[in-house]
């Protein structure tokens, strides 16, 4: 498990990070979500021991991470800005990690490299920006590592690629527990893997739940009485959002579905459509409950 | 603190592995060139000489200053890019283990770029025919270079722990290594601080003004302001313990640094503005401590602040990119004056301590060296100072001090003795001091009491004794050493050193290495006319079996010779040393013997003695040596005159750009006219 607790970070003036609070479930898909520079990058660092922090605890499986060599054999870590030594191939580049992390496996790279199509012998320089993301990502993943934290993990692969590597990570979550820390500033990339989310905003975790209840605990549904209604007829329920067309009247609910249906049928509808949100509209009716506007966050 | 954690090869194998293009470049740089510069300075395939530090260490002092900076940024040049920040810190590794682990990579890389210079030297001094190379010499200069070389990288990792970029990072390397020595020896040369003040209760017997001593800055300073490793110079134990104390304790301040640095600041200057401006400003403290000066000698330089005004500036657009004129306006304001005002309180400060430490008390004097090689011009850098308590022989100095300052500071003196002199708090110090002949004489009898019997077994007692620039066509440099020896110890042997003042008339010149300095000595020996014979028709056979092999190109650097033409020497000493200043000639060996081959080959006797003069300027004076010689006097006064001439000439010409007149066409004439 990963406890962060008060994590604070200023890069001089400005603050980062601020009294910022999370606590991650090992063998789970974290997706840490947020607008640009609302410090995804720098809070993945600070938990890799690449930048230092200013206060705060930051505990994995209940072990300080400062300068943690051994825990840092749990830890892989593959920022958004990618580096490769100058003139190394994918080989070149395995061997590097494999000669500092003790679980490497070099088997594994190589099939992965196969499924990806990616030739080991060729210097990575030469390669595009998405096949060098491949090639960051299956080192990772070679490594065995328990916390793997990928910093805008699918910018530049293509559909395919994206579905292939969302597949060997699930893969390697069967093969060994594994915990997953990923940043994106695009909700969808995330929506189909991540267990649980977070959105950073202002440097603390303005808001995280699980997938599954985010989306289960959230419904819109398109309503017509036979009576005149406003918001105020649906008092027994949790509306999130309430607009009304004409004597239509789109409803974002959050709570059981079973019940808020039972409710609604109670009411008589001359309609009644229960349409699927897709997470950003779960983030952006969530968004608006905190009192913030979507667009500002993300 | 658990050592083995502390180094993990493999990342080490890894970090070498990715740069070693450029460090195989660096490893072999100074080695190849180090060769090929001992080789190709032997000047013809057949002169046979001994190679001194400065020949052996030139290229590595040159390699000084970029190779373990390079060395440095190649190991931890990743914290200068934010991504590979993040690639190399996110690995399983303890800052302290990356920074120890590439400190000891980068000794390893020192320790193997000295190691195989000094094999190659050995291997060319054991191979080569011409060069022979002092192993005790060889392995002086790699002690130095590998410790200054270490030195420069250790402090290039503290400065690479502060720093954001490479251009920083070399900044603030410079500001280490140099802005101490530099401030110390500039508030030194330019106050004229170097004065020693002897005292005799109280009152002020006489003053020089010597030259300062930095031998005890850390040794990349002291290389520099001691020539570059010449001559006694070339061995400084203590920058030597010095630099390996702080190369130690700046391991310690670096790995601390390291562990704190902020590696969020790659590619920015520095952690923040401040830190950047303070730097800036340090950069800025020698260019103010020379503009002080400057100034102080020649009045206002508008010229030179509107330079540092530009470098303040131009500083922040290299490694900025920008310039923040809000900030950096007000900031040039406060660094001006602060630095100016430093200067003048630093420059009054030293001056008033300066001359509190200038005095020394002759009655404290406990130990005194001379060398008298420095009548003939040699540099006190090249000559061995063997001291003496000898109490005859301090008291009789200070005599000739108090009848110096008594009313003899005009008259002629003859002889200038390098003395250096050390007192009861081992404050010690080197000056020259001119006398006339019946001081000379005076001092002459002490030494030969014991003083010289001393120098005898300095030199005998220390093994390998070669000649310098022996020009022998004979394949085999050991066997002609050999020869030489045989012959001189035969003649030391048969008579006693003379005494002093006929110390030249006999002197003969080599080379030992001894006590850490190579070192060039006109050896005294006492002889009769037979032996000198001898000796004279021995090295006049080799000078012509050279002459017969070789070409008029290869003349120019051959020397060989020795002096026994007694009366013309000593009439020439004595006219050159009383008119010493009037006027300068040189030879130089090549001209003398292409002379001789062109004017007089077909006359050419091997068994007769040819004469050679060689003009120095040192010291304000100009010395004469003497190499060959010949009884054909005749011929010596038609080179003498064709150079005189040639000389005249120069120097007419000189002083009517200078806009005066050359005055010693008198002196000129009487010269040579008795040669």
């Amino acid at each position: 498990m990963l406890k962060i607790t008060n994590l604070n970070k200023a890069f001089g003036n400005k603050k980062v990070l601020e009294n910022l609070n999370c606590n991650i479930k090992t063998n789970s898909i974290y997706g840490l979500i947020g607008a640009n520079g609302a410090g995804k990058s720098t809070l993945l660092r600070i938990i890799n021991d690449i930048y230092r922090r200013d206060s705060g605890d930051i505990e994995i499986d209940g072990i300080e991470i400062e300068d943690n060599e051994i825990l840092k054999q749990k830890l892989v870590f593959i920022p958004d800005d990618l580096y490769f030594f100058p003139g190394y191939t994918l080989k070149d580049m395995a061997k590097f990690y494999e000669s500092l992390y003790d679980n490497f496996d070099m088997k594994y790279l190589e099939e992965l490299a196969g499924i990806l199509k990616l030739d080991i012998n060729s210097k990575v320089q030469n390669f595009s920006k998405g096949m060098k993301r491949q090639c960051a990502l299956i080192c990772a993943i070679a490594t065995n590592a328990d916390y793997m934290f990928f910093d805008e993990t699918f910018d530049g692969l293509d559909p395919v690629i994206r579905n292939l590597i969302k597949k060997i990570i699930v893969k390697q979550m069967e093969k060994k527990e594994t915990t997953i820390i990923m940043t994106s500033h695009n909700l969808r990339e995330l929506e189909d893997i991540c267990d649980n989310l977070g959105l950073l905003y202002k440097g603390g975790i303005l808001f995280e739940s699980d997938i599954n209840s985010l989306k289960t605990n959230m419904f819109k549904v398109q309503i017509s009485l036979k009576e005149d209604f406003d918001k105020e007829t649906f008092n027994g329920l949790e509306i999130m959002s309430f607009k009304k067309t004409g004597s239509v009247a789109t409803i974002i609910i959050k709570g059981d579905r079973e019940l808020s249906e039972d409710y609604l049928n109670r009411l008589n509808p001359i309609i009644l459509d229960f349409l699927p949100l897709t997470l950003e509209e779960v983030f952006i009716y969530e968004m608006e409950v905190l009192g913030y506007e979507f667009n500002q966050v993300i | 603190m658990n050592l083995t954690k502390l180094f993990s090869w493999k990342y080490l194998k890894e970090n070498l592995k990715k740069s070693k293009g450029i460090l195989l470049l660096i490893c072999i740089l100074v080695p190849v060139f180090t060769t090929l510069s001992v080789t190709f300075e032997s000047g013809g395939p057949d002169i046979k000489r001994v190679a001194n530090s400065v020949e052996i260490s030139l290229i590595n002092i040159f390699g000084m200053f970029f190779i373990p900076i390079t060395i440095s940024y190649v190991l931890f040049g990743y914290v200068f890019k934010k991504n590979s920040v993040d690639l190399i810190n996110s690995m399983p590794l303890k800052r302290s283990t990356v920074f120890i682990t590439n400190t000891i990579g980068g000794i390893i890389l020192i320790t193997l770029i000295q190691v195989v210079t000094a094999i190659l030297l050995m291997i060319v001094s054991l191979v080569s025919k011409t060069i022979y190379i002092f192993p005790a010499m060889i392995f002086d200069m790699f002690l130095m270079m590998w410790l200054a070389y270490i030195f420069i990288f250790i402090a290039s990792n503290i400065a690479m722990s502060v720093s954001g970029t490479f251009l920083t990072q070399c900044a603030v390397t410079l500001l280490i290594l140099f802005l101490i020595p530099f401030c110390i020896a500039s508030f030194n040369r330019f106050e004229e601080n170097n004065k020693i003040i002897f005292t005799e209760n109280d009152e002020i017997v006489s003053q020089y003004v010597y030259t300062p001593n930095y031998r005890t800055f850390t040794l990349p300073s002291s290389i520099i302001y001691n020539g570059f490793m010449s001559g006694d110079l070339a061995y400084l134990p203590k920058s030597l313990i010095r630099t390996a104390l702080l190369s130690v304790v700046y391991i310690f301040i670096g790995l601390k640094l390291f562990e704190k640095r902020k590696m969020e600041n790659a590619e920015e200057s520095f952690e923040s503005y401040k830190v950047h401006l303070i730097i800036k400003a340090l950069t800025m403290v020698p260019m103010f401590v020379l503009v002080h000066y400057i100034k102080k000698m020649d009045g206002v330089s508008i010229i030179l602040y509107t330079l540092i005004i530009f470098y303040y500036f131009a500083y922040d657009f290299i490694v900025k990119k920008k310039i923040p004129f809000k900030y950096s306006i007000p900031a040039l304001c406060i660094i001006t004056f602060s630095l100016i005002g430093i200067c003048n309180v630093s420059d009054w400060i030293y001056d008033k301590l300066a001359l509190e430490d200038s005095y020394m008390n002759i009655n404290d004097i406990k130990e005194i060296g001379l060398d008298f090689g420095n009548t003939y011009g040699y540099y006190e850098s090249d000559t061995l100072i063997s001291y003496t308590s000898d109490k005859e022989l301090i008291n009789t100095l200070i005599e000739i001090e108090k009848n110096k300052k008594s009313g003899n500071d005009d008259a002629v003196l003859e002889h200038s003795i390098l003395v250096s002199v050390r007192d009861k708090h081992n404050k010690e110090v080197s000056f020259h001091l001119n006398v006339g002949n019946d001081e000379i004489n005076k001092i002459a009898e002490i030494l030969d009491k014991g003083y010289i019997n001393a120098l005898k077994k300095d030199y005998t007692e220390n093994g390998v004794i070669s000649f310098n620039n022996i020009e022998i066509s004979d394949k085999n440099v050991q066997k002609d050493i050999d020869d030489e020896l045989k012959l001189v110890v035969n003649i030391m042997n048969a008579k006693q050193f003379i005494e002093f003042k006929e110390f030249y008339k006999e002197a003969f010149e080599k080379k030992i290495y001894i006590n850490h300095m190579l070192i060039s000595r006109l050896f005294p020996i006492d002889t009769s006319n037979e032996m000198l014979k001898l000796f004279a028709d021995y090295q006049n056979k080799q000078t012509m079996k050279v002459l017969q092999n070789v070409s008029n190109d290869q003349l120019d650097s051959w020397y060989y010779g020795l002096s026994i033409e007694n009366e013309l020497i000593n009439d020439k000493t004595s006219t050159f040393d009383s008119n010493y200043g009037n006027y300068y000639f040189s030879y130089y060996e090549g001209d003398v013997i292409k002379y001789i081959i062109s004017s007089k080959d077909s006359d050419f006797d091997s068994t007769k003695n040819y004469y050679m003069i060689r003009g120095n300027y040192n010291h304000g004076r100009y010395f004469f040596d003497f190499y060959y010689l010949t009884n054909d006097i005749k011929q010596i006064n038609e080179i003498v005159k064709k150079d005189m001439k040639k000389v005249k000439e120069e120097n007419v010409e000189y002083y009517e750009k200078e806009g005066t007149e050359y005055t010693y066409d008198t002196i000129e004439e009487k010269d040579s006219n008795e040669i």
